[in-house]
């Protein structure tokens, strides 16, 4: 699987940019020239310089700093989103397709139930509910994205389930774990990937609009939305504070989505002549 | 006998519809006995039921009501020395991702051989089934149908189960390929003593195969053939059709056209 997504020149170069950018999140205590939240008044929206490659902001902040430390915030909080709404969507789609019935009906109710709200509606009365905060921002999210999974996994555990082979599994009663990873896993891997790679754009979106309302990561944790958010206030004076976080936004949820759509092109069971 | 199916009775829900539940029956009361060592044919026409009575059997669909019972000697077996199956359909028989080795190992799973003995026991099977052992590392898309219908074979037949049920699997292949699977099945039928139920729609390759023939139409037994060489003077119309549909096609094949 690897193999073919490296082979796609796209789908290489989509990754070799995420990667670049996990890569900077997680050493940007290393790399970023300045303590992203250490103003300097003497700095006030210093011009570009070796010392602030970026400049400085309103605060005499490091542009840089507080963009690298960002992608510890918007990408990684992006991350694990998507990580715990894949596995519990998981989990709960296996159940719900394998142990069918009553149990079945009730879970797919609930999901149509959670589907009929627009998910942007959704997410913004929980976080309503909640509080502001990046825990309640992730808990919206998952609760606003969870159904999809569910419903995907679901609907391929029962297209699983009558494919011959596993009918020959269920004759002659072979362990689950083994139908579960032999037969099942491998075969939905891909589905999974296209499913996630679409939507973490949609989640890093999510974060930082969250965070330019003001409903997401408290100040001055620095990220990329409210960075927006506090560039906005000197739009006429400054207009260039808005252009950074605005363009690192851009390119990581545009890498996302190109990323999610050469994935889905190239495991597209139809597509796989 | 081997297995005894009694009156066996299966519908299904037809039309999602709320308002009005119908059910659409589609074994209407089929009772038959298997015997050990021998290969009983269920022939019927497409959409009569007999996969559906298959899946019965085998335990993977519930009847609405008959039962299937295994000879005592057999009942208490664990399921995958007890029965197998070989579905017409092979292309989804075996997993895509899964080689060769590991396909056919699956039922091995469950015994107690050591991962050697596994290994062993894949390579004797390929050369049973007429493949070579070369082919254990391939994948299912890169063997022939004929090939990936042996390698569904060899599964059934690995952990040496006393009874296995072949739907259609020889009616998907080519003519050549069809005489040697069957001559491959009738061959390890001798040398394991298994038996089979061989469902298909085609009254030659059950005449070759079978030692006894049941006629199956419209969720039934209709009529049961015990002496193949009377096989002509069935008595069913429906069997009659399928006769004479056999004779007509052979007669094409062997007067020459004047
Ligand atoms: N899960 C199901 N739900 C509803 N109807 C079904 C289901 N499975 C089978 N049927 C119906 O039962 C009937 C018998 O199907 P079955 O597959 O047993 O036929 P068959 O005799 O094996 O035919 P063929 O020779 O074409 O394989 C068909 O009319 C089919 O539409
Ligand atoms: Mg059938």
């Amino acid at each position: 699987m690897m193999k073919k997504l490296l082979a796609n020149r796209v789908a290489s170069i989509c990754l070799l940019i995420l990667s670049a950018f996990t890569l900077a999140g997680i050493f940007a205590p290393v790399i970023a020239p300045h303590d992203p939240n250490l103003s300097d008044f003497t700095k006030f929206f210093a011009p570009i310089s070796w010392e602030y490659p970026l400049g400085a902001d309103h605060l005499g902040r490091c542009i840089l700093s507080r963009l690298l430390f960002g992608i510890r915030t918007t990408l990684f909080y992006a991350f694990l989103t998507m990580l715990i709404t894949l596995s519990v969507g998981t989990v709960i789609g296996i159940i719900s397709g394998y142990i069918g019935g009553k149990l079945d009906n009730v879970i797919m109710r609930t999901c149509d139930m959670l589907l009929a709200f627009p998910s942007e509606v959704m997410v913004l009365s929980l976080i309503g509910v909640l509080g502001p905060g990046i825990t309640s921002i992730i808990i919206a999210n998952f609760i606003a994205k969870l159904p999809w999974y569910v419903r995907m996994i679901r609907s391929s555990v029962i297209r699983f389930n009558h494919q011959n082979y596993v009918l020959y599994s269920n004759t002659i009663e072979t362990r689950f774990h083994y139908k579960l990873f032999r037969h099942f896993f491998p075969n939905i891997a891909s589905e999974i990937a296209i499913l996630a790679s679409m939507d973490i754009g949609w989640i890093i979106l999510s974060i930082s609009t969250l965070s330019f309302l003001g409903l997401g990561v408290e100040l001055p944790t620095p990220e990329w939305g409210s960075m927006l958010s506090e560039a906005k206030d000197v739009l006429l004076t400054n207009p260039e504070q808005m252009m950074y976080p605005g363009v690192t936004i851009m390119i990581v949820v545009a890498t996302c989505n190109l990323l999610g759509d050469s994935v889905r092109e190239l495991f597209d069971p139809k597509a796989q002549a | 006998m081997l297995v005894s199916v009694q009156n066996i009775r299966k519908s299904f829900a037809v039309g999602d519809s709320w308002f009005k539940k119908s059910r659409h029956e589609v074994l209407k009361g089929v009772s038959f006995e298997l015997f050990e060592g021998e290969c009983l044919g269920l022939l019927g026409e497409s959409g009569s039921g007999k996969s559906t009575l298959g899946k019965v059997i085998l335990g993977i669909e519930n009847p609405d009501s008959g039962e299937v019972v295994f000879a005592d000697a057999i009942s208490d077996l664990p399921s995958h020395e007890k029965m197998s199956v070989v579905f017409q359909d092979y292309t989804s028989s075996v997993n895509p991702r899964l080689r060769v080795e590991e396909i056919i190992s699956e039922p091995l799973l469950r015994t107690q051989l050591t991962h050697a003995e596994k290994k062993q026991k894949v390579n004797e099977l390929l050369v049973e089934v007429g493949l070579s052992e070369s082919m254990k590392t391939r994948f299912p898309h890169q063997l022939s149908g004929g090939q990936l219908q042996r390698v569904c074979i060899a599964r059934a037949i690995a952990p040496s189960p006393k009874f296995i049920l072949l739907d259609e699997a020889v009616s998907s292949l080519d003519v050549s390929v069809q005489a040697q699977v069957l001559d491959l099945l009738a061959n390890l039928k001798q040398r394991f003593g298994l038996s089979y139920l061989f469902i298909t729609h085609d009254i030659t390759v059950a005449a070759y195969l079978c030692n006894r023939i049941l006629i199956f139409q419209d969720g039934k037994v209709v009529e049961q053939v015990d002496d193949l060489n009377n096989l002509a003077h069935a008595t069913n119309n429906y069997a009659k059709q399928l006769l004479s549909a056999a004779h007509f096609l052979e007669r094409a094949f062997t007067e020459p056209a004047a």
